[in-house]
């Protein structure tokens, strides 16, 4: 299944421009750009077409975690895959994302190749993501 | 890593990173001269500001830039728990690192391995911090949140209330707006003499139409300047620092006051009016405030004051450097014009200051590393000037120094006097135009070696509009009326032959090759087609420094 549309999640402009990139340049698919939880939430409720969150942790207003702990206790988009933006440092908050229900996570810096190995693993070409 | 996205990232990054810098910077200056207190709320954009400077750099592979955020954001964990000392010196010590770390970016350089001195900052954080948790054990962890489904029920119905629009759209948007400004006019132009010339309701109702669009126009163009218009306070904060340091620098005291940062101003002239604003604060603290104990020597307090102010009015807005020094010893200025064989005697105080803004004309004796030599009020002045600006200084001996910048609210388009002289038309901004009076014969005199107009019981010193621009040769008594000009204090009346409509105009800038020719700011297209020269009011209110240049037969 090609993937067409992607929410990003983070509160700087210059990871949405680095994703925007590497994105585009896979599958030519749109990128939805986001800056916080709350916005986040907005557009999935808008959007019924986006496939697949790329979520930072660190953000104002609400942050990664708090997002996934709405999204798991009110069963809402769990059908679309979670990956999160880790930072060095920060792997107590990745593995608590992950326990969470997220699918899984990039470490920056990423190799685009290494976005499209995830991408490629959770929409596997029999068709539609696998579960979360 | 230079993988293609990671390359066309970079500038961005760059100025990114800088940007969070000043951020933080100002964020700590501020706590530092206690004008604000380090509140849960500055800690919180501190430590933010330094996570996305983190994450930023980790995500283009700059470690040691992420090693070094990650390192300043840990050295607020001590701060927010009321030791005043602590928070002191992890304050100073966050502003050294912050300071040596900007340098590599404002050399467009990122370092792979942290540099000797990064290293000795952070070791020092480090070593404060680990002092500061020794002391005080533990932190308290802030209260749970919120039930967590009643927040995203909340959230779910919540609006967006900004966009982000690019600076390229706006500049497009501008002169899209320009041109339809020109087209609309020329349309209306020429509908109006199509129904004077063959009347019929079909001509009266297309040119009543035209009108209506005109005044639409007018709102939408009014909108389209209000996008473009920034707070003054981002050119502001950037000085904070600058003062701080220059002033330790140089031995002198200083406070540093702003008011009116929420003021407006066109992007284009946010954009350069930095450049002339540190021209100005430099020269204020390197010449005019003046050592601490000369200050308490002549009653003055020992601490000096820098204020920038800004502020707007009807039709323009203003910033002004004062400073509280020595002022501008007038007397040194006559001297000095008279060493140059400048003929002064008949200038006014307001005159002879005004004489600072030529080139190479400064008071100071020595060369100064900080300011140069005087190099720097000629150039305020242009790129004032070439922002379709003004400046002027006033000072008081022994009190103090006042530079006012003024600018046009809107820079693109302005109103205007169409005067004819010697059978040509120009056209006069109205901001600068007073009133235009008819000469009845005798007010006019000659005094010393320039012509002087009464006007409400003052001596205006007047200028042949024809001579000035080389349309004809002056012949006294010949112009019948006279347009008094006024600006940044001073008067000049512009003698022309007729004046007549007042019409809104767009600005054309001369082309380059042009230059400045004298007395011209720039063109114009009226609605009838006619290509109209702009008359330069800051120049023709200057007159008497290009009357000099001239006298003086060389470049001053």
């Amino acid at each position: 299944m090609r993937l067409k549309k992607v929410l990003v999640v983070d509160d700087s402009e210059l990871v949405h421009k680095m994703h925007g990139l590497v994105l585009q340049r896979y599958q030519r698919c749109e990128v939805i750009h986001t800056y916080d939880g709350n916005q986040a939430l907005e557009a999935l409720n808008r959007d019924p077409e986006i496939q697949l969150i790329l979520l930072d942790i660190n953000m104002p207003v609400m942050d990664g975690l708090r997002f996934l702990e709405v999204r798991k206790q009110t069963g809402l988009f769990t059908e679309i895959p979670v990956i999160i933006i880790s930072t060095e440092g920060k792997e107590d908050d990745t593995a608590r994302g992950m326990a969470l229900g997220a699918a899984g996570y990039v470490c920056k810096p990423f190799r685009p190749a290494q976005l499209h190995a995830i991408i490629d693993g959770l929409f596997d070409s029999r068709g539609g993501p696998e579960a979360p | 890593m230079t993988t293609p996205e990671f390359r066309e990232i970079l500038d961005d990054y760059l100025s990114s990173s800088r940007e969070l810098l000043e951020k933080a910077e100002d964020s700590l200056l501020s706590v530092e001269s206690a004008e604000s207190a380090l509140s849960a709320e500055v800690l919180a954009e501190l430590k933010r500001v330094f996570h996305t400077l983190k994450g930023n750099s980790a995500m283009m592979g700059f470690d040691a830039v992420a090693h070094a955020a990650h390192a300043m954001e840990d050295a607020l964990a001590p701060c927010g728990t009321g030791d005043a000392a602590v928070e002191e010196e992890i304050v100073s010590l966050l502003l050294v690192a912050i300071g040596r770390i900007s340098t590599a970016f404002r050399a467009g350089e990122v370092p792979e391995l942290a540099p000797p001195e990064w290293n000795e900052s952070l070791a020092a954080l480090a070593r404060a911090g680990e002092a500061a948790a020794a002391a005080a054990p533990g932190a308290r962890r802030p209260a749970g949140a919120p039930a967590i489904v009643d927040e995203a029920i909340r959230v779910l119905g919540a609006r967006a209330l900004s966009l982000r629009v690019s600076h390229a759209s706006l500049e497009r948007l501008l002169e899209l707006s320009g041109e339809l400004h020109v087209l609309l006019a020329s349309a209306t132009e020429r509908v109006r003499r199509l129904a004077s010339r063959v009347p019929s309701d079909e001509a009266t109702a297309a040119s009543e139409g035209l009108e209506a669009l005109g005044r639409t126009f007018d709102l939408l163009e009014h909108e389209i300047f209000a996008t473009r218009l920034v707070p003054v306070g981002s050119v502001f904060s950037r000085f904070r620092r600058l003062v701080r340091d220059l002033s330790l620098q140089l031995g002198k005291e200083v406070d540093f006051v702003v008011h009116g940062e929420e003021t407006t101003f066109d992007k284009s002239v946010v954009d350069e009016l930095g450049e002339p604003l540190l021209h100005l604060v430099r020269n204020a603290l390197d010449h005019g405030i003046e050592l601490p104990a000369e200050r308490l020597a002549r009653g003055k307090p020992r601490r000096a004051t820098l204020t920038l102010v800004a502020r707007q009015g009807s039709n323009l807005a203003e910033v002004a450097v004062l400073d509280d020094g020595a002022g501008i010893d007038v007397e040194r200025v006559r001297r000095k014009a008279a060493e140059k064989g400048l003929r002064v005697a008949g200038m006014d105080e307001a005159a002879l200051m005004d004489l600072v803004f030529l080139p190479a004309f400064s008071t100071r004796t020595g060369v100064s590393e900080i300011s140069g030599r005087g190099v720097g009020l000629d150039v305020v002045k242009a790129s004032v000037e070439r922002l379709g600006g003004s400046v002027r200084v006033r000072s008081r001996p022994g009190c103090g120094t006042e530079f006012r910048l003024t600018f046009p609210l809107t820079l693109a388009q302005t109103n205007a006097l169409l005067v004819s002289v010697d059978g040509e038309t120009f056209a006069l901004p109205v901001s600068f135009l007073e009133e235009t009076v008819r000469l009845e014969g005798a007010e006019l005199h000659r005094v010393v070696s320039h012509g002087v107009l009464r006007f409400r019981d003052r001596l205006v010193p007047a200028l042949d509009a024809g001579a000035f621009l080389g349309t004809a040769r002056v012949s006294e008594g010949r112009r019948r009326f006279a347009s008094i000009l006024s600006g940044g204090g001073r008067h000049k009346a512009l003698l022309v032959d007729r004046p007549l409509e007042t019409v809104r105009i767009v600005v054309k800038p001369l082309d380059e090759s042009l230059g400045r020719p004298l007395g011209i700011s720039g063109a114009t297209l009226l609605g009838d087609g006619r290509v109209v020269m702009i008359l330069d009011a800051i120049g023709l209110l200057d007159a008497h420094l290009e009357e000099l240049r001239v006298a003086a037969g060389r470049e001053l």
